[in-house]
């Protein structure tokens, strides 16, 4: 169940990626600063963070809901598994983070085994074992600190009605630790992704004995490079050393910085334009949260020295038209398609600030997906739009005089609709804008009983992967009935249902992509939705920071290894 | 309008009521050289308005049709060519990431501007009159009541809670309305304050104790003896307060609370070109100075009329 995004993806040489996930060169080419960055010299000196989010409801690994451990997070909390730490398309394959590989499957994908590494410590000199790995898992069921991605529930045996380890059923039996450096976890169907899975912050330690419960988001223990000096909710958090963490038993994390001081609650455009002029402390400056602008883009074009501190990646994810197929007119086939040849994806792709920052997309999954992306485009609109064809499909489904249906869209983001409406317009069909506040954008959608007919929706991966790309939108078993449902066609087939399960006992990641793949070109003829771009991620970094590069797992700076020496 | 401008002015001193009648005020109002200019200039504006998709026919354009072979995709989708993307048929250049025609945007913008504006402040003018002339002709358990009222509509901070407002409301309520209720709303109180003590000075006017003494009822009073000395102060009151109705329906569509997407406001365009001052200056100025213009003009408009409303300043 990953989250609505409007992160990133794409300019990245897309054709290249097709089918070349673990093949892809990995080669480092995206360090823009003058001095060449060395990694054996580049400790020391104080990062600034600008960043949008406000963090208010704290650090704690139980209630955070990241991609691959996320930016901030990561320097805090090391887990069994995690990214590679590298620039390309390498970024997006899972390595040993505390275990020493990435889990050992048993023949069907349902027991994962992991053996921790030695020399493991906290930043208070204590050792990590695998009970304080598991402790940290079973925290994260607990009602009161909700909040992670749902998958833990799903996957483990008793997860459906285990409730934490502050109740009385405190053990999850489900999760085993033979002795203080193994732990085992006993699924209950197949997971190929589980490794994927296992780099997220819920498999980061917690030692029972400093559990807080509620207040543990304040100031949780640190497995990672840095420890908490001072954080104020919603305002700033300053991290220092932890002198207890070691390189040797690290490789994924450079932290060269001494200090990260990292402000909270900004505007997009005050980081845009504080990164932009860079002058004093922003100088030192990063982002793990904010695209640049359109203007901004155009000013870089006539600028070089302001083009040179731009970096763009990827973080796979689609934004879509999504219809409702238990209602008319969407019901019918022959409207869905008429709908994928009318829409005009240049007119999009410029309303979201061009060709940088959004690429046209005609399959569900982004190429930025790696292997699961097969491309296809069984409707083609052309790059504005085929309105003759789609006449005479409205035509054949019944509306000889075109129609009107209403397009809901979160009142935040209102261009994309804007174009819709106008493209549309031109095939005959008339979309009546109906704008949905942005707080209460998602429940109204993902509500069986109160979703629209037509609504704009955005999706991005938890991992680099088929599985979670496409069994929340397709899968029939995951239509939830009330709210948070995000298969918003309610496409129920039970054909695709076992093809799902047979994909997910595959433990070759590759194979699996190539099925997942396959999934979504076979998915792709019935018109379920209109795939409309892929967003890119271009962020700006200010002038004396190095070793900048967007990790293409999540599409933001992978903050533990840029450095301002 | 004709017959106002041919009316004479008079060379005889003119009684105070005589001289607050309209077509008088209008003809002292033509013969200021800044109260024509004004007066030009808003019935120009006015007309603009108006006649929006007929001046966007004769450019060849409309306000909602994207131009994506207008924009540079690659730098951010930024105008192709000079000055915004100005050309023989875009007179005004086009919109960044859209490629819409400005000028079509202006002008069906400065409809929604003085709609909204306009209907703002005749809320505001009828509001504050019934509850000024309520105040000044009532027993002074009315008067108290309403002048208190008046004083604490005054200290709203009308700001906030129009913004509270504007995002409560459901965005199916038609939203030029909604603009016009929550400005007239908050702002009619200055308005009754004016009313009332003129109504004060009036009623103590020997015309007025003459109808009273007749036995007119208050009603009478209010509409036929009251009234229409009330004409010079609240019409140039109104007059003032147009512009600044308008400049507050551009800052609440400039924060997203005015009209949706995709009609056009000053406001939004305003705000969308915040960013692209350093990159695309043409698309800042051209909102930025109509919205200008527009102010001073009702502004010198309100001004030149004051001065034709004041007894003092007639010129013989």
């Amino acid at each position: 169940m990953p989250r609505r995004i409007r992160l990133a993806a794409a300019a990245v040489g897309l054709t290249a990626l097709v089918g070349s996930l673990t093949a892809a060169c990995g080669g480092s080419s995206s360090t823009s600063s003058a001095a060449a960055f060395d990694a054996a010299n580049c400790t020391g000196g104080t990062l600034q963070v600008l960043d949008q989010a406000t963090e208010d409801t704290g650090l704690d690994p139980a209630e955070l809901y990241t991609s691959g451990g996320g930016a901030i997070p990561r320097l805090l909390f090391r887990t069994l598994t995690t990214r590679d730490t590298t620039a390309g398309a390498d970024g997006r394959t899972v390595v040993p983070d505390l275990a020493t590989d990435t889990g050992e499957p048993s023949a069907n994908a349902t027991v994962w085994t992991y053996h921790l590494k030695s020399g493991l410590k906290y930043a208070d000199g204590q050792a990590i074992t695998s009970a304080d790995i598991k402790y940290g898992v079973e925290r994260s069921f607990s009602s009161e600190l909700a909040g992670g991605p749902p998958y833990l529930r799903d996957w483990l045996i008793g997860g459906e009605t285990y409730q934490g380890p502050y109740g009385a059923n405190p053990d999850l039996a489900s999760i085993t630790t033979p002795n203080a450096t193994t732990i085992v976890f006993h699924l209950r169907k197949s997971e190929g992704d589980f490794p994927y899975l296992a780099a997220e912050t819920q498999f980061a330690p917690v030692p029972k004995a400093e559990d807080t419960g509620k207040n543990y988001n304040a100031d949780p223990v640190s497995s990672g490079p840095y420890t908490i000096q001072n954080f104020t909710k919603g305002k700033d958090l300053i991290l220092t050393r932890n002198t207890y963490w070691s390189k040797s038993t690290d490789s994924q994390r450079l932290a060269c910085p001494d200090t990260i001081d990292i402000s909270f609650g900004l505007s997009a455009t005050v980081i845009d334009q504080r990164l932009a002029a860079s002058v004093g402390q922003d100088a030192d400056a990063i982002t793990t949260d904010t695209d640049v602008d359109a203007a901004t883009l155009a000013k870089a074009a006539v600028q070089p020295s302001l083009k040179a501190r731009l970096t763009s990646g990827n973080f796979p994810d689609t934004t879509y038209l999504a219809f409702n197929t238990t209602k008319a007119p969407f019901n019918n086939i022959l409207v869905r398609e008429a709908f994928s040849y009318a829409v005009d994806r240049t007119a999009l792709v410029n309303a979201e600030g061009g060709s940088q920052l959004a690429t046209a997309l005609t399959t569900f999954t982004p190429p930025s997906i790696g292997a699961a992306y097969h491309p296809y485009d069984y409707f083609p609109a052309g790059a504005t739009g085929n309105a003759a064809k789609a006449k005479q499909l409205l035509a054949q489904a019944g509306y000889p005089n075109g129609l009107t249906v209403q397009l809901a869209y979160d009142n935040n983001d209102p261009q994309d609709a804007a174009a819709l409406q106008q493209a549309y317009a031109k095939a005959g069909i008339t979309l009546k804008l109906n704008p949905i506040d942005d707080s209460s954008y998602d429940s109204v959608v993902t509500n069986t009983t109160t979703e629209p007919a037509l609504s704009l929706f955005g999706w991005g991966a938890d991992w680099p992967s088929g599985a979670p790309f496409l069994t929340p939108i397709f899968d029939g078993r995951d239509i939830v009935q009330g709210g948070g449902n995000f298969n918003l066609a309610q496409y129920d087939d039970p054909a695709v249902e076992k093809q799902i399960d047979q994909i997910n006992q595959i433990t070759d990641f590759t194979k699996a992509q190539q099925a997942w793949g396959d999934l979504d070109a076979q998915l792709g003829k019935l018109a379920l939705d209109v795939p409309l771009y892929t967003a890119n991620d271009v962020v700006l970094h200010g002038s004396s920071v190095k070793n900048t590069y967007v990790d293409q797992w999540r599409g933001w700076y992978d903050i533990s290894s840029v450095s301002v020496k | 309008m004709s017959t106002a401008i041919a009316a004479p002015t008079d060379a005889q001193a003119p009684s105070a009521d005589e001289a607050d009648k309209p077509p008088v005020l209008l003809a002292r109002l033509w013969a200021r050289p800044g109260g024509k200019a004004a007066l030009v200039l808003v019935v120009l504006l006015v007309l603009a308005a108006i006649l929006a998709p007929v001046l966007s026919g004769l450019e060849g354009q409309d306000p909602n049709t994207y131009h994506d072979e207008l924009l540079n995709s690659a730098t951010g989708g930024s105008p192709l060519g000079s000055f915004g993307g100005i050309s023989s048929a875009h007179w005004l250049g086009v919109e960044p990431t859209t490629g819409r025609d400005v000028f079509s945007r202006l002008l069906y913008g400065a409809r929604i501007s003085l709609m909204v504006a306009a209907g703002a402040t005749l809320g505001q003018l009828l509001l504050g009159l019934l509850v000024g002339l309520a105040a000044g002709l009532g027993n002074r358990w009315i008067d108290g009541l309403l002048s208190r009222f008046t004083d604490l509509a005054l200290a709203l901070p009308s700001l906030f809670f129009s913004i509270a407002l504007l995002a409560v409301v459901p965005q199916t309520f038609p939203r030029p309305l909604l603009l016009c209720l929550i400005l007239a709303g908050f702002g009619w109180a200055s308005t009754a304050r004016i009313v009332r003590a003129e109504t004060l000075v009036l009623r103590e006017r020997d015309y007025v104790a003459a109808a009273r003494l007749y036995g007119a009822s208050t009603w009478r009073v209010a509409l036929r003896e009251i009234l229409p000395g009330l004409v010079a102060p609240v019409v140039t009151y109104t007059a003032l307060a147009l512009p600044g109705n308008m400049v507050a329906e551009a800052g609440l569509s400039f924060l997203g609370l005015g009209v949706q997407p995709p009609t056009p406001s000053w406001g939004q365009m305003l705000s969308s070109a915040s960013t692209w001052f350093e990159v695309d200056p043409t698309y800042v100025l051209v909102p930025s100075l109509t919205l200008l213009l527009c102010v001073l003009t009702f502004t010198g408009l309100g001004e030149a009329l004051r001065k034709a409303a004041d007894p003092r300043s007639v010129t013989r």
